[in-house]
């Protein structure tokens, strides 16, 4: 059965990949299957299809011939899979196993004269690029790109799955953040090399105290000067965020970082350089000395709340 | 730009270039205003190599040519014009002597260390009375048995302090002026051998620059350089290579100030445009660009008649004259392009119109140098 | 010891590259090129590897004919030899074809252990070229490492996967993709670029693979290439004293809803 396929290890992730899955095989006229690892999840989710992947190893990479056999024999036109760290993983390999084209982080996705046609983001987000897929598509698609789609009924297809794989997985172990994930926080603060010293950071957490937000950082914060964890730098190879208010202090606004904000709704920035890059890419700033700026501002909402 | 440089030059050129970028430039204005002596830096640049460029591998340094040198300078200066100077004065004035005249166990004692950068030279020559006028040197050494015995006072020498290893000149024979003249090697820390008080200089704060007083130095007899009473045509080579690096530094600093000063002119607003687009404005970067790029071509020029082993104290003499000069041009127009901001101390171009100032000093003033020209064209 | 191959790409540097502004076509023009960045992590972590227990480092890279000028650039980083597949066809390559083409070197050259790749291109960055590398090398890939030792013929990796962190083990011959965090590349000394041009590289035909040209052709059409705009409003509060522009500021933010 050809169609539209979805799969992510995270089936949060699966239920945004339906939205735009069920619209791409609404223009293609093509039926949907989800592709999911664990039965319990396969209930509520609106695809024709979906397929329970049942192996006995818990390692989300190795289902990844099992896939690639079964779309062998089932034939998809478009794959779509969640661009977790496990799904570029799995994806990359699906699609080398399967002599496909993939396409990494797609920000936007349509039909095109009935090829799959994807935009994203080259030279560190300086530049847009937009490509069309022919035969087997492969993309795979940032989390909360779309909002998860209302819940169906498919019918359940168990498939037992070989999952040998020559590894071995040990010590799984969460990373355990300062404060709450910045992905998905509302308000984040972000602090640059216009910070004097580490001390200082109180000031950020200051403001996303008052704000109700998180604290993240540039890639040489948390690099260089190692003043907060890796997990919070901000940018392309970094985290990115999408919060409703993005207030840097002392950030320059390098494309390589701006490219991690884009998908802020109001970007605000606070620097002493009126050049900053930081202010074209915001669409509020502030110019001038940040230790000035921000106690204010500090104090400004608090009181306006 | 188009340099015709080797993939090796154009490689040991990115280093420096990342060097100053990464390492250099994120602090070179707070450094600037504490006026501390930058040993973080100093230390990047031996384990880098930039202590070392010209010296051969043998004696533990880089075995680089003199453009490779140049090019190394020019990176460095167009970020901190201080650390620059303290590589001119470790590298050019202090191991090039010894690599010219040291023996073997000279070398081997003092030119290795120097080339690895484990040890900081300096060279002393300048004295109260005595500075582009050689023989005007009062410093005596005088020979008691075995030793030497050094008195006197040498002033405004760079990296003091700092250096462990110190060449210096003194009178051996008070009655024959310029060929009156020796080398010695000091060791700081020798009895006797003192730092003496720090300049208070208009720029170039980095650069330990001051005194040194000699009360009865005793050192070996074997601590002389080169022949006795030769010693002012050695720190004459010697100076051709430090013009030539101060060349470096001139060319550097200015595309230094070039380049904030076109990346200003293209961010400020005034009368609702960028002031770029104010021919007053481009014209004053035209006129940067052309005496830099001139004074580049020259620089490179001389560079490689250096490394093709030709004399070329004259064009040397003719390159600091001119790149020095133009430095302190470009950095007036700087400091212009930026207006009241380039009056601040917030932003860098105030930082090098300070610095560039030494350049058509240090090394034979502008006037100095059109001497040994005009002696070179009467000829 | 093991054979460590390390992959890198020869890119533009995007700080050189210009957007035009009226239709955001990109001028490369004057752009330089430049071993990827994070593939700079990769060579870095190959060198360290090397420096810790004793390994062969060997640099691969697939590039067109400009990309000569990064052999002893990446010899000067560390590795001892470098191999170069030199082909025009690399200038339009996707991951497919890149994977497909250094798969072939490897088996050509023969000896692999560890095979090392950056986390992604600086130029693309699509992260695939490594996984993609391990499927058709039919071995297994351990990507997003931000801690990695040899043990014996085992590689040991730590891989950092947004909620959570894993230890994988997996035997000779690997592929490990690192992430920029693994690491800080040094700066070459100049001892390190003038020994380069003393170290072998080895210049290999893309012919010489015999690959089947299917493999060649890349999977995916680019339509368009332009520079993205970025449009936002661009209110920036400069004169007046810190409390005006602290009061204007809030005032804006409360009435969008970002408070």
């Amino acid at each position: 059965m050809a169609g539209i396929w979805v799969y992510s290890e995270d089936v949060a992730l699966v239920k945004q990949l339906l939205t735009i899955g069920r619209e791409v095989a609404g223009t293609l006229n093509k039926p949907v299957a989800a592709l999911t690892l664990s039965e319990a999840d396969a209930a509520d989710l609106a695809a024709e299809t979906v397929y329970v992947l049942k192996g006995q190893n818990p390692w989300p990479e190795s289902y990844v011939q099992a896939i690639a056999d079964l779309a062998a024999k089932e034939a998809p036109d478009v794959i779509f899979v969640g661009a977790t760290p496990r799904g570029k993983d799995l994806a990359a390999k699906l699609a080398s196993i399967l002599k496909a084209g993939l396409v990494t982080e797609a920000f936007k996705v349509s039909v095109e004269n009935g090829a799959i046609e994807t935009e994203r983001m080259m030279y560190g987000g300086l530049a847009v690029c937009t490509e069309i897929l022919q035969g087997l598509s492969l993309v795979t698609i940032p989390p909360r790109q779309y909002e998860p789609a209302a819940a169906g009924k498919g019918n359940v297809v168990t498939i037992d799955a070989a999952t040998d794989v020559p590894v071995s997985v040990s010590n799984v172990c969460p990373i355990i953040r300062e404060g709450a994930d910045l992905a998905s926080a509302e308000k984040v603060i972000c602090v640059g090399r216009g910070l004097g010293k580490e001390d200082d950071l109180k000031i950020a957490r200051d403001l996303a105290a008052a704000v109700g937000g998180e604290v993240g950082c540039t890639r040489s914060i948390a690099e260089d000067y190692h003043w907060l964890p890796a997990e919070t730098y901000i940018g392309l190879s970094g985290v990115k965020v999408k919060p409703v208010l993005y207030l840097s202090m002392g950030v320059s606004g390098q494309v390589q970082h701006v490219a991690g904000i884009r998908d802020s709704k109001i970007i605000v920035g606070i620097d002493m350089n009126e050049n900053a890059l930081i202010f074209e890419a915001a669409d509020y700033g502030i110019v001038g000395d940040l230790y000035d700026v921000v106690p204010a501002l500090t104090e400004a909402i608090k009181q306006a709340k | 730009m188009p340099t015709f440089l080797t993939e090796e030059q154009e490689l040991m050129r990115q280093t420096a270039r990342e060097f100053a970028k990464n390492e250099v430039a994120p602090v070179a204005k707070q450094l600037d205003e504490t006026h501390e002596f930058p040993w973080a830096w100093v230390k990047r640049c031996a384990e880098l190599g930039f202590l070392g460029i010209p010296i051969p591998e043998e004696y533990g340094g880089v075995g680089a040519d003199a453009l490779s040198e140049a090019l190394i300078i020019e990176e460095i200066a167009k970020e901190s014009g201080s650390l620059a100077l303290i590589i001119d004065a470790h590298t050019s004035l202090g191991a090039m002597p010894l690599l010219f005249e040291g023996t073997e166990a000279q070398k081997q004692k003092y030119l290795v260390p120097a080339a690895k950068g484990e040890k900081l030279m300096s060279f002393g020559l300048t004295e109260p009375s005595a500075g582009s006028d050689a023989g005007g040197t009062k410093s005596t050494a005088v020979l008691d048995g075995d030793e030497w015995v050094l008195n006197g006072s040498k002033c405004w020498i760079t990296n003091i302090g700092a250096a462990e290893t110190y060449i210096v000149t003194a009178k051996t024979d008070p009655d024959k002026g310029n060929r009156g003249i020796s080398a010695f090697i000091l060791e700081k820390g020798t009895p006797g051998f003192e730092v003496g008080k720090l300049e208070n200089k208009m720029g170039l704060n980095n650069s330990a620059t001051g005194e040194l007083i000699f009360k009865n130095v005793r050192i070996p007899k074997e601590n002389l350089l080169g022949k006795l009473n030769r010693g002012f045509p050695l720190f004459l080579k010697g100076l051709d290579e430090g013009r030539l690096a101060i060349s470096a530094m001139a060319v550097g600093m200015a595309q230094g100030v070039l380049d904030r000063a076109v990346a200003y002119s293209k961010e400020r607003v005034q009368f609702g445009k960028p002031i770029c687009k104010f021919q007053a404005i481009a014209f004053y970067l035209a006129d940067m660009a052309t005496e830099i790029e001139l004074a580049r071509t020259l620089l490179y020029r001389v560079a490689r008649m250096h490394g093709a082993g030709q004399n070329f104290s004259k064009e040397v003499a003719i390159l600091k004259y001119y790149a020095s000069e133009m430095c302190v041009r470009v950095c007036n127009l700087g400091v212009q392009i930026f207006g009241g901001n380039g009056y601040s101390r917030d932003f860098e171009v105030e930082r090098f119109y300070r610095d560039a100032k030494l350049l058509t000093i240090g090394e034979g003033t502008s006037e100095v140098c059109k001497i040994v020209i005009s002696g070179n064209v009467l000829a | 010891m093991a054979n460590i191959v390390v992959c890198y790409k020869w890119v533009l540097d995007e700080q050189d590259i210009k957007v035009n502004p009226g239709n955001l076509a990109l001028d490369t023009s004057r752009a330089k090129s430049k071993i990827s960045d994070y593939d700079r992590n990769a060579i870095e972590e190959a060198v360290l590897l090397n420096e810790k227990d004793g390994h062969k480092v060997t640099g691969l890279t697939f590039g067109v004919a400009g990309a000569k000028q990064s052999l002893k650039d990446a010899l000067s980083r560390g590795p001892a030899e470098a191999v170069w597949v030199n082909d025009p066809v690399a200038a339009e390559a996707d991951a497919f074809v890149t994977a497909n083409v250094l798969a072939g070197a490897l088996k050509k050259v023969g000896n692999y252990d560890v095979i090392i790749c950056g986390e992604g291109a600086a130029d693309t960055y699509a992260q695939q070229v490594g996984p993609r590398l391990a499927a058709v090398l039919g071995i297994p890939a351990i990507t997003f490492v931000n801690q990695m030792s040899i043990e014996g013929d085992k590689v040991v990796a730590t891989r950092k996967l947004g909620d959570c962190t894993e230890t994988v083990t997996a035997s000779f011959p690997v592929v490990v993709t690192v992430l920029p965090e693994i690491n800080k590349p040094r700066i070459p000394s100049l001892k390190q670029v003038l020994g380069a041009s003393k170290k072998p590289v080895t210049e290999i035909k893309l012919a010489d693979l015999g690959l089947n040209p299917d493999d060649l052709k890349r999977k995916t059409t680019v339509k368009s290439l332009k520079g993205y705009a970025m449009t936002r409003k661009n209110v920036i509060y400069k004169d007046g004293s810190t409390a005006e522009k602290v009061a204007k500021l809030v005032a804006e933010l409360a009435k969008e809803g970002a408070l």
